[in-house]
């Protein structure tokens, strides 16, 4: 297996190994990675330092200062500087969380995804094994994490290149400047309309129309629902109307 | 006697009543994805933060909104998720700063609220009804505080009260609000609960997804790349 020059760094250098569960625990990944196979294909591969964010969970690591040329070993719970380790880590062991993963990946870190198997509704194996495909990062389980280890090339790992929300920002804005052209057929014109009024706020029209025939209507609108009613008396209802627009308003 | 004329009559009215509904429902799902109006300058707009990832992705969304048009904007967060509205906080801070515009008008641009969760992760069920309906109660309190124009979500189960909410004031004439649905990138191959929910009852406007795979599976959604 050829080492690229990419992500690896002299020898002498501390090397670092970031391995993060997210906001919940994940026991199977910490176990997996304080396990002796593990510690010796990551040793293997030229770390030295081996440091966990175990949040939750109850396995707790054994701790190593690594003096005796084994990896040195460190863990915590959770902390607020999540990514500046990130950013010290020259390889990052994660949970399938998308934050994590994302954040890893614009980094320009390489990445070991390990799904959690636990989980009922593991849905988030789907993007690391996506984001695996077009080789953007490792995908594993804690089964079989020491093998990916071993076989991992790091240098066929390709920069993950950012997303763009500006598509979906633009077809939110284009879809609601277009003008609703047939809404004039369905609403009367309207003597009063409460639609933007603080007080009265039920999105209704009321109107008095003159038929063809001479009578009139109390039309009433209901965004859509139109209601005409037959009045007697036409010139109360809009006296009316006037009094509830000036109390409304 | 009598009684069986108001009997009469109540069959009407109650006829009258499922026919208007009827027509009206038709009418709003026929309008559901449709703009509306000559669009007026100012869309108060209600943005629902999920947790983790899916606060990262909308985020992400926020940053590149026309932000002087989707004004005033309501950040909602569920009530155990203390880091969501912190960093829209963040966010909205920055944007303040880049404008140049002093602390005294932030709370006109933004607005933030906590609201009850329906569900927590390992709840019973029958404990669950109760904190749904108590969701439901107050997704409608703070719906009919805001009343927005927009509502953006991506998010898991607390999106759900606030779109059915939303939808029931679409029929009832209170207020029409378009929702705007975008799946989270962890969704490659299948739509989320919350997703699936909206899509096929229709209750989204506008569907986006991040994965050509969904897209080619949900024909109603539209295909936008990736996010993140």
């Amino acid at each position: 297996m050829e080492m690229s020059g990419r992500h690896q760094s002299p020898k002498t250098e501390n090397q670092m190994v970031f391995v993060t569960v997210g906001s919940t625990f994940f026991d199977a990944l910490v176990k997996s990675v304080d396990s002796q196979q593990v510690k010796d294909e990551l040793r293997k591969r030229g770390y030295t330092n081996l440091l966990i964010q175990m949040g939750r969970g109850f396995s707790i690591p054994s701790k190593s200062s690594g003096e005796d040329g084994s990896l040195a070993v460190d863990y915590f719970t959770f902390s607020p500087s999540i990514a500046d380790y990130m950013r010290s880590a020259s390889l990052i062991i994660s949970h399938a969380g998308s934050g994590s993963i994302f954040e890893t990946l614009r980094l320009g870190k390489p990445l070991i995804v390990v799904a959690n198997e636990d989980l009922m509704d593991n849905h988030q194996i789907e993007l690391a094994e996506v984001l695996a495909d077009k080789k953007h990062l490792f995908c594993a389980t804690p089964q079989t994490l020491h093998q990916t280890i071993r076989t991992m090339d790091l240098g066929s790992l390709l920069p993950y290149p950012p997303g763009e929300a500006l598509p979906i920002a633009k077809l939110m804005n284009r879809s609601q400047n277009r003008a609703r052209s047939s809404r004039s057929l369905l609403s009367p014109p309207r003597h009063f309309c409460s639609n933007n009024s603080p007080f009265f706020f039920v999105d209704v029209g009321f109107t008095v129309q003159q038929g063809r025939t001479g009578d009139s209507f109390l039309g009433i609108s209901f965004s859509g629902c139109v209601l005409l009613l037959h009045t007697a008396r036409p010139r109360l209802w809009i006296l009316l109307l006037h009094l509830f627009q000036y109390i409304s308003s | 006697m009598e009684g069986s004329q108001y009997r009469g009559y109540g069959m009407i009215l109650l006829g009258a009543v499922v026919s208007i509904t009827i027509i009206r429902l038709a009418y709003v799902l026929y309008w559901i994805g449709r703009p509306l109006r000559p669009m007026p300058k100012h869309l108060s707009t209600l943005i629902v933060l999920g947790s983790g990832g899916h606060t990262a992705e909308m985020l992400r969304l926020v940053n590149v909104l026309q932000k002087d048009r989707f004004v005033p904007r309501f950040y909602i967060a569920a009530g155990t998720d203390n880091m969501s509205l912190q960093k829209a906080r963040v966010l909205e801070d920055s944007l303040l700063e880049n404008k140049g515009i002093g602390n005294k008008d932030i709370e006109k641009l933004a607005y933030f609220e906590q609201i009850y969760r329906s569900r927590e992760v390992g709840q019973s069920y029958i404990t669950s009804i109760y904190t749904t309906i108590l969701a439901i109660v107050h997704a409608l309190w703070l719906m009919l505080k805001f009343r927005p124009e927009v509502i953006i979500c991506n998010g898991p189960g607390t999106c759900i009260p606030i779109c059915l909410v939303a939808f029931i004031l679409k029929v009832i004439g209170v207020r029409w609000s378009s929702i705007f649905y975008i799946e989270s990138i962890a969704r490659v191959r299948r739509l989320s609960l919350s997703g699936l929910l909206l899509y096929k009852l229709h209750l989204a406007d506008q569907f986006y997804v991040q994965w050509p795979q969904l897209q080619r599976k949900y024909p109603r959604a539209h295909y936008v790349g990736c996010v993140m």
